[in-house]
């Protein structure tokens, strides 16, 4: 376990991390995929508990990933610890992630991966038929 | 970047061990060092996970921009520590960033 520094310094990087989960897919249509997952959440403190997750965003997509109940179920488990899940798509690929955590949390997350790779097919079943090979 | 350190002094150190084996008391220490992707890398392939490390600034995901700025306070500075490159999955990479 990293020990914290006494004296951080004043400026510099900061000790919170992010990681990002890439698909590489050039289309016109990547911008149409921007959303963003929120969790419905009961209770306060100890008792807070995710009862359901809510997607918005710009086009249809975000109600394809509603409609997914094995990925609500997936995110129910994580977004207590993740937040907020964005898909930030650009030119040529659109990037998945979740908010910053500080670097003592800071360990892969099988699950996230799962939830990741799970919105990457939905992603890739809407964009294939005009993604540039 | 972390460090990993094997020190690996042993118990037996009499006389003849040592003339048998050639070497004296101080064994060599070894220093591993790990970026931050690498070590990520390593805790996904104990997971069964099929993935590389990337030499940090060897891609080009790496030199673009991270956010597309379509939402609110996207941050502006980061650092970026790397990429692995996954296989066998809808994801392609997974890029690990700090925050400036």
């Amino acid at each position: 376990m990293p020990r914290p520094d006494p004296n951080p310094l004043p400026y510099g990087a900061l000790q919170y991390y992010q990681v990002h989960y890439i698909i590489q897919i050039e289309s016109e249509q990547n911008h149409n995929l921007l959303a963003k997952c929120e969790p419905i959440t009961k209770g306060y403190f100890g008792n807070k508990r995710v009862v359901d997750v809510k997607w918005t965003g710009a086009d249809k997509f975000s109600e394809v990933l509603q409609a997914d109940g094995k990925l609500t179920d997936m995110l129910k488990e994580v977004m207590l610890q993740v937040g907020e899940i964005r898909i930030d798509p650009q030119d040529d690929h659109i990037r998945i992630y979740g908010k910053w955590g500080h670097e003592e949390n800071f360990h892969f997350n099988e699950t996230m991966l799962e939830i990741a790779d799970r919105i990457a097919m939905h992603i890739k079943n809407k964009l294939k038929p005009t993604a540039k090979s | 970047m972390s460090v990993e350190h094997k020190d690996t002094h042993s118990h037996d150190s009499s006389h003849s061990h040592e003339e048998e084996h050639g070497h004296g008391d101080i064994e060599p220490v070894v220093v591993k060092m790990q970026s931050l992707n690498q070590e990520l890398a390593e805790e996904m392939k104990k997971s069964g996970v099929d993935c590389e490390a990337l030499t940090p600034g060897s891609h080009p995901l790496e030199s673009g921009p991270y956010y597309s700025d379509m939402f609110a306070l996207s941050p502006r500075l980061v650092t970026n520590k790397g990429v692995i490159k996954l296989r066998g999955r809808n994801i392609d990479f997974v890029h690990v960033l700090q925050r400036s």
